[in-house]
């Protein structure tokens, strides 16, 4: 079980250049939540170096780990073909926000990073 | 009745200590024949100071599977252990660390990585100590368990001192926590969703915050108490029981796996071996294994 909840998570997902879902495991050596996980370092990462924590990231800052990661993604990707056609064709991250409020639990989807 | 609450080191049979090595491999091989990547973009641990890439070299790769399976022989017959569990735990290590090096730790690896750590270090006092091979394996067995109870304790501390001790009032949270972890597991496969009450659920946590908070102390509480499957044999099934069952419905409900936590506690906890051969006794079946030896 998790040790510390917030009360606001995201989930991120991978779609095609048609915009399609990708099947994560399918097309990378990763599972959805490693690609999380891996965006939230690089967002850390960024915010630190200018000088603030993940909590204050800008949009900007945002964008940046998206483009991090639409980049880092086809490193992963199962064997070499795979890698080219993600480089060729490019990818789209997404985040689902959610949020607990008064009223319930709230969600937004917004495009955070895209390689073409 | 007099209820002894005192740590027991338990005396198993060297079928027992045998059946547990054995078994313990799988989750080792289950790690090691893992394909890897030749990259680490983010360094974890020892991926700071050493480049743990060669191990997707496809040679690498094959001669680490030939050098698991010499050495898991070793380990089994209990000869030259402490060089076979050296280079057992070396691969652990090493293919875990650069698993974990790929921008996203998890810590699935770790309990099982720990076990065999433990294994090793007995095996080291035991040759300082001129232990018999019986008492070693009972040592190692019994250290094996300390350590996974010890886990699962540490990790309610954890809970405890990440929410500033206020893990309990916070689990209403939790519903944010299983919409996530079912949308992941549906990003990673893009297999259909749970419908009916386990889709219901989060939003049941969220409306019963109360309730919610009841129901999931169970789980605190169990962690925090893992430290009694060390009284004896009953004490660990019973305890091994539960904590599977408590993987088991987090499984169920977030689509987390914890496979290898699952295999741990099969082996070293409810001894599936030796429940086997118990039931086996109990239904009239020709006699059981001895149980000292």
């Amino acid at each position: 079980m998790y040790s510390g909840f917030s009360k606001e998570t995201t989930v991120l997902y991978v779609t095609d250049a048609k915009d399609q879902t990708l099947a994560i495991k399918k097309v990378f050596r990763l599972d959805a939540s490693k690609v999380k996980k891996a965006y939230n370092k690089a967002l850390i990462s960024i915010c630190k170096k200018n000088g603030y924590n993940d909590g204050d990231a800008t949009p900007a800052d945002v964008q940046a780990a998206g483009k991090y990661m639409v980049e880092f993604l086809p490193t992963q990707a199962r064997g070499e073909a795979m890698e080219r056609k993600l480089r060729e064709d490019g990818l789209r991250l997404y985040r689902i926000s959610f949020e607990m409020t008064k009223a319930g639990i709230t969600q937004s989807t917004a495009l955070v990073g895209a390689s073409r | 009745m007099k209820l002894a609450l005192r740590e027991t080191v338990v005396r198993y049979a060297s079928w027992e200590t045998l059946f547990m090595r054995l078994l313990v491999l799988w989750p080792c091989w289950s790690l090691i024949e893992r394909q890897v990547v030749a990259v680490q973009p983010t360094p974890n641990g020892m991926a700071h100071f050493i480049d743990f890439t060669f191990l997707a070299n496809p040679a690498v790769q094959n001669g680490v599977m030939i050098a698991f399976f010499i050495t898991s022989f070793f380990y089994v017959i209990d000869r030259l252990a402490i060089p076979a569990l050296a280079i057992i735990v070396g691969i652990l290590i090493a293919k875990g660390t650069l698993i974990n090096s790929q921008g996203a730790i998890n810590h699935s690896l770790q309990l099982l990585t720990l076990v065999m750590l433990t294994q090793f270090i007995v095996q080291i006092v035991a040759a300082v100590n001129k232990w018999g091979p019986t008492e070693k394996q009972i040592q190692a067995m019994h250290w094996t368990k300390v350590v996974i109870a010890a886990s699962y304790v540490s990790s309610a501390f954890v809970k405890l001192f990440a929410s500033n001790v206020f893990w309990v009032a916070r689990v209403p949270y939790l519903a944010l926590q299983i919409i996530k972890s079912n949308l992941q597991a549906y990003y990673t496969d893009l297999e259909p969703m749970a419908t009916g009450w386990v889709a219901e659920f989060p939003y049941w946590v969220a409306s019963h915050p109360n309730l919610a908070r009841v129901f999931f102390s169970g789980g605190l509480l169990l962690e925090l108490f893992a430290f009694l499957l060390l009284i004896n044999r009953r004490w660990a099934l019973a305890m091994g029981l539960i904590i599977l069952l408590f993987h088991e419905s987090i499984s169920f409900l977030m689509n987390i796996d914890f496979k290898n936590h699952v295999w741990l506690v099969l082996i070293f906890l409810i001894n599936v071996p030796r429940l086997i051969n118990q039931v086996w006794h109990w239904c009239g079946g020709r006699k059981s294994l001895p149980e000292f030896q």
